[in-house]
């Protein structure tokens, strides 16, 4: 087989190609247009914005700032000064489980579907 | 035991140097995150060549270095996690007899996975999982390549003053 490859390779890559398939079958956005947008640092939850209100927050996290803007249902991160700058290449989504993530700041902004605190959870 | 840690020596440098080459001329694919990982040309060989501990040797003493000289705790922690997983998938395939190239894609894999459990933890957040098919197929493409390059030097370089 070409390059020595032999059959056992070949079933390995098949469990990698298998895995990717799972994973982006399971961790799939929704597509539908989520109505918050929660920010975290550090893995606590710093705000939720709703989707509806345009803004922009210039955020202090992680020894530098990120600015989060919300405009026409749309969040992206216009500016940052971490390091990559990945956060604002991420680009605008809406969707429900959508996120933006700035690595170096540990910063998070993630889409909701529902406002989560308690208060919601028990007016149901 | 000089003799090997001579040889450890050789290789961590020039680990290293792939490492810096890398470093001063990124081969971007457009991916953030993704990169070629040459410096595994060097950890791929030595699995081949050298003994186990001198293999984790290798790893660890490149990424401790390298995290210590360009990087800082937060990339060493990134290196450490993806390079740990990476050694002990590819010393599993190998003694279920792959082959170099299969070796190489499955320590390419893990590698990213690896690095991706680190930001998990790091960021308190499972918001970056939904990156893991992508990372799951550079890893086979890098690591076919690394494979292929690592295949060359390996058998070449078997009947050498390494040994």
């Amino acid at each position: 087989m070409k390059f020595g490859m032999n059959k056992r390779d070949f079933i390995a890559i098949g469990i990698m190609l298998a895995m990717c398939i799972l994973s982006f079958i399971l961790l799939n956005r929704s597509g539908e247009t989520g109505t918050y947008a929660e920010v975290h640092i550090d893995g606590k939850l710093y705000a939720s914005y709703p989707l509806d209100q345009d803004r922009t927050e210039k955020i202090s996290c992680g020894g530098g700032h990120n600015t989060v803007v919300i405009k026409d249902s749309y969040v992206y991160i216009s500016d940052a000064d971490c390091p990559d700058k990945y956060c604002v290449s991420q680009g605008k989504i809406r969707e429900t489980g959508g996120s933006l993530v700035c690595l170096p700041h540990r910063l998070v902004v993630e889409i909701k579907a529902d406002r989560n605190t308690e208060v919601d959870a028990v007016a149901k | 035991m000089s003799k090997r840690v001579a040889r450890v020596g050789i290789f961590v440098s020039l680990a290293m140097i792939f490492s810096y080459i890398e470093a001063i001329l990124p081969f971007n694919f457009g991916i953030p995150g993704v990169k070629l990982g040459i410096a595994n040309i060097v950890v791929v060989t030595a699995l081949y060549q050298l003994s186990f501990p001198e293999t984790a040797g290798i790893s660890f003493v490149r990424i401790f270095l390298m995290g210590l000289l360009f990087g800082n705790l937060l990339s060493l922690a990134y290196s450490f996690s993806g390079g740990l997983l990476s050694l002990l998938g590819m010393v599993l395939c190998k003694r279920l007899k792959l082959s170099v190239i299969g070796v190489s894609m499955i320590g390419g894999v893990l590698h990213n996975m690896g690095q991706l459990a680190a930001a998990i933890l790091i960021l308190k957040s499972t918001a970056l999982s939904y990156y893991m098919p992508v990372l799951i197929i550079s890893g086979l493409v890098t690591g076919f390549l690394i494979g292929i390059a690592s295949m060359k030097i390996i058998s070449s370089t078997e009947k050498t003053v390494l040994k």
